[in-house]
């Protein structure tokens, strides 16, 4: 078991610079598996979660993401919660739901360091998508397939979002990942309804960490269940474009995301 | 379509544990047109079971490990081009149970991925089933000259992505 990530690199040049980056986003990931893993026993994360250090004791990465999972679940009204499964014996804060979202983000920032600006990084679904698809052509579009979460081997639509030197961040969340975050931390049971949620967002200055950021939201809204209308509206206002997808396959799109609209600041 | 002014890169990156694992596992195994560089992680969860894999139209070779393997510049693809072929990959033990995938293909293009093993029983079997769809669509949607990526809740796992990368790696793609 385990996420794959893969990098899909548009360059024009310097294949050897590939490689090096290649060899340093696997470093950066290997250690964030090693720190952030709540399935090692002794990554810090996982000591955190069991209430044997404390956030101050840790890494200053790891108060970075705690940080940001505390204040996603304020923007989120709690459906996002690093205290999803707060118990006697998991009293500490747990920032799973958004941590994949954030090492894509953090591979992408590797690629950008190495002067790889056209690229996407996958998190098993969670992407950030960076440049231009076509360094050649400004006004080629980064088409992201959102798959069907009730037909396998399908997709539901297209996300179209325009090439530039800004970043964007998709994120979706499903009910495949029922049971280790998605769990509404109000009641504390599966929600419902609500098939697969994918949320878009820039990565700029207003909004830094967007890979976290569309991470947390899309597991908010799926966790919300009848809530994640009325969450997803509210997000729009905080520039997170969003939709959802309900298990007998209608499509919640206010905001006209999916289907090839592109997506302009 | 030739590509030598532009290069296009992909990497799989295997990590376990941001879902669920019990270990790490990170492989990463560059494709870059038009000379495969290939380096490696650190080996883990996942080991190749020895013995297994084959391919049956001459390309790669037999056997379990992997080696780094260079292919000159201008190697004559065309011929390749239209034939239909399929190429096992490794079986790999994930510990509760082994995983080896199947890949077909027209030339160098992947025209489907299935799952020869997959681990059963319990919950794993649940996730195995709906890893596989997953990476198969993923697979096939980013040879797509109109989809640049997908986004979709998965499970993935690391066998498969190592199986995968080794039936990709056989077939010279």
């Amino acid at each position: 078991m385990g996420t794959v990530v893969s990098l899909d690199v548009r360059a024009t040049e310097r294949p050897e610079a590939l490689t090096t980056a290649a060899a340093a986003v696997t470093e950066r990931l290997v250690h964030i598996d090693e720190v952030f893993s709540p399935w090692r026993a002794e990554s810090w994360v996982s000591r955190l979660i069991a209430g044997r250090v404390a956030v101050d004791d840790c890494p200053s990465e790891v108060r970075e993401v705690i940080e940001l999972a505390v204040a996603l679940a304020d923007l989120t009204d709690g459906y996002f919660s690093p205290f999803w499964r707060r118990t006697a014996a998991a009293p500490g804060p747990d920032p799973t739901g958004l941590v994949k979202g954030w090492a894509a983000q953090q591979a992408s920032d590797v690629l950008l360091a190495h002067g790889l600006p056209d690229h996407v990084v996958n998190a098993a679904g969670d992407l950030v998508v960076s440049g231009w698809p076509d360094p050649q052509d400004a006004l080629t579009l980064w088409r992201v397939g959102i798959s069907d979460p009730t037909t396998s081997g399908r997709l539901a639509g297209v996300v179209e979002l325009a090439g530039g030197p800004r970043r964007w961040a998709v994120a979706t969340s499903g009910v495949a990942e029922l049971g280790l975050h998605v769990v509404d931390p109000h009641t504390r049971s599966l929600p419902s309804g609500t098939a697969s949620a994918t949320v878009v967002t820039a990565v700029d200055g207003s909004r830094p960490q967007g890979g976290a950021f569309a991470d947390a939201c899309a597991t908010a809204l799926v966790a919300a269940g009848d809530a994640a209308g009325s969450l997803m509206r509210g997000l729009s206002s905080r520039a997170a474009d969003a939709f959802l997808i309900a298990s007998d396959g209608s499509v919640d799109d206010p905001g006209r995301v999916l289907h090839g609209v592109p997506r302009e600041l | 379509m030739t590509r030598l002014s532009r290069s296009r890169t992909r990497r799989a990156v295997a990590l376990a544990g941001m879902l669920a694992a019990v270990g790490g596992l990170v492989g990463v195994r560059a494709a870059l047109s038009p000379q495969p560089v290939q380096a490696l992680g650190s080996p883990g969860l996942a080991s190749p079971v020895h013995g297994g894999g084959s391919g049956n139209s001459g390309s790669g070779k037999a056997g379990g490990s992997q080696h780094s393997r260079s292919r000159k510049a201008g190697s004559p693809n065309t011929r390749a081009a239209a034939r239909h072929r399929t190429v096992d990959g490794n079986p790999y033990d994930v510990g509760y149970g082994t995983v080896q995938v199947r890949v077909t293909l027209d030339g160098r293009r992947i025209t489907g991925v299935t799952a020869l093993q997959l681990p059963s029983g319990g919950r794993s079997s649940d996730i195995s089933g709906y890893a596989a769809p997953r990476l198969q669509q993923e697979a096939l949607a980013a040879q797509s000259a109109h989809i640049d990526a997908v986004s979709g809740a998965s499970y993935t796992s690391a066998g498969y992505a190592s199986s995968l990368q080794s039936a990709l790696d056989r077939a010279g793609v």
